[in-house]
Parts: structure tokens; C-alpha cells; sequence
């Protein structure tokens, strides 16, 4: 059975055993959370190695309080990592479709959730960052307010807050892109 | 869009993505990069975000890269520090909101 506390005490004296036991533990769910995130599987790869990255040298340098659990401090990491692609792909002129990005097979992951991380990266791409994170962690991963409030380590409040302004935004593209009755 | 529409969408795509794993040879890929990175002594902040500072590198004012970097400091002590919903959005539309940031901080 997998105790995360305990696997994170050993991971944090530096026992690479323990660590990788948390990577093999957690990496298919938060894989998908920076799928999600991010809505590129190669994008999501380098956030999750970079992620894990930071855990190990936050676990091993003594920054896992333990105040949240091993997998909430995890999913925060990831979260603040996506984000950081994110604004970094906000800052960058898109990149043009390219071949290898059509439907080929990917090693875990099937046509299907392909198309679906297309279309869930074209519905929010125009979202700031925090807001993307909000939906995503809200709609798509299922948590409550306070738990998303937990990962973005902000209040209840400002993940509404972030919920009212991205429904608005969304409500707005969608109206700015209907086809306008001619009459 | 109202409501229901966002929520249903959403959770049409969370079923259709509920797939996705990791590619199997991740776990190899992430240990190989722990090791090299254990060999280079590297021990950068693990959880605050580069944005402030790449913000700061743009062009913001001196102030609000000192407020970024407490925050960096903050967090990386598991200080729970909480920042204004306001202050944020205000900050990112480059209207003067480091007033509203620094206060978040005092």
C-alpha cells in the first residue's frame, strides 16, 4: 500500500527509491492534469518532468511542510508549471499545425482524448492562465471550490471570482463568433 | 454560454480524456533528470511562479519585482500568503496595481 507520508519522509532523506515510487504513484493523474492544462501532450510531458524536478529538490531541500497532502503539494507544482507554459505560449507567436501534430498514435494516448485536448485547448485558449486553471480544476478534474483554492493556494473567493470572469469571456467569444441574422 | 453549457462541455471532455496516461517510459525519463540534476546541485524555488519576474524583465517597476520576490521567499517557507483577486487582474492590465500588490504584502 502506498502511504504518501511516509513515502515522502524517505523520498525527502534522499532515497531515490522512495522518489520514484511517488512518480509511479501520481504520474498517469497529474499527466493528465497538465494534459488538461495544457491541451498538448508533449507541452504537458516537459511541464511534468519539470514539475517533478522541482518536488524532488523541494522534498530533498526540506519545502514539503506536510501542511497539504503529498498529492495537493503535487498537483499545485503541476498547476503552477502548466501555467507557466501557458503564459510563456502567450507571450510567443502561434505555432502553425504541423503534420506530426494530426492523429498519429501516441504511447498513452488514444485518438480520442487527442481530439478531445484539441478542442479543450481551443475552447480556453484565450483565457488568461488562472482562469484556464480555475475551469479546469472546477469542470474538467470535478474539485470543489476549496480544493482548487487549495492547488491555486488562493481563497474560495478568488476561484469564483475567476469562474464569473471566465464564463463571461467564454459567453463573449462565443457571441463575438455567431453567425449574425441578416434581415 | 450559460452555465449548464460550461459545465456539460466540461465534462464531456473530462470523460474523453480520462484516458490519458503517461507515456510508459516517464518514470525512467523524470529519475534520469532527477540524477543529473542531483549531480549539478541546482536548488531552485519549487513552487512560486516565474511570471512576476518575467514581468519585471519586460519593463515593470523596481517595486513590484521586490513584492514578487518576497512572494517567491514567502512561499518557499509554506508561508500561506494570499493574494487579492483584484490586485491581480489590476496588475495584469498594467494600471498601477502594484500600490494594490504591495498592500497585499504588509
Amino acid at each position: 500500500m502506498f502511504d504518501s507520508r511516509e513515502v515522502a519522509k524517505r523520498a525527502s532523506r534522499g532515497d531515490p527509491g522512495a522518489f520514484r515510487s511517488i512518480v509511479e504513484h501520481t504520474k498517469d493523474r497529474l499527466f493528465r492534469l497538465a494534459c488538461r492544462l495544457l491541451g498538448d501532450h508533449s507541452e504537458a510531458e516537459d511541464a511534468l518532468q519539470d514539475a517533478y524536478l522541482k518536488a524532488h529538490q523541494a522534498l530533498v531541500g526540506g519545502g514539503f511542510s506536510g501542511e497539504a497532502t503529498l498529492e495537493t503539494w503535487l498537483y499545485r507544482i503541476v498547476t503552477n508549471s502548466s501555467m507557466d507554459t501557458l503564459r510563456r505560449r502567450r507571450a510567443r507567436p502561434a505555432r502553425p499545425l504541423e503534420a506530426s501534430d494530426e492523429l498519429a498514435p501516441t504511447d498513452g494516448l488514444v485518438a480520442e482524448a487527442r481530439v478531445a485536448l484539441r478542442e479543450l485547448d481551443e475552447w480556453l485558449g484565450d483565457l488568461p492562465p488562472e482562469q484556464r486553471a480555475v475551469v479546469v480544476l472546477r469542470f474538467v478534474e470535478g474539485m470543489t471550490s476549496g480544493e482548487a483554492a487549495e492547488v491555486l493556494e488562493c481563497s474560495e473567493g478568488a476561484v469564483e471570482q475567476r469562474l464569473v470572469r471566465a464564463r463571461a469571456a467564454l459567453r463573449e467569444r462565443e457571441r463575438a463568433s455567431a453567425p449574425r441574422s441578416t434581415g | 454560454m450559460n452555465t449548464d453549457d460550461l459545465e456539460l462541455r466540461a465534462a464531456r471532455l473530462s470523460r474523453a480524456t480520462e484516458s490519458v496516461a503517461a507515456p510508459s517510459d516517464f518514470a525512467d525519463a523524470v529519475m534520469t533528470r532527477v540524477a543529473q540534476g542531483a549531480s549539478q546541485g541546482s536548488a531552485p524555488n519549487p513552487i512560486a511562479s516565474v511570471s512576476f519576474l518575467e514581468r519585471f524583465r519586460r519593463g515593470a517597476p523596481l517595486a513590484v519585482a521586490v513584492a514578487a520576490m518576497a512572494a517567491a521567499a514567502a512561499s518557499f517557507v509554506a508561508v500561506d500568503v494570499e493574494l487579492n483577486e483584484d490586485a491581480y487582474s489590476a496588475f495584469d492590465e498594467g494600471d498601477g496595481a502594484e500600490v494594490a500588490l504591495l498592500e497585499e504584502f504588509e
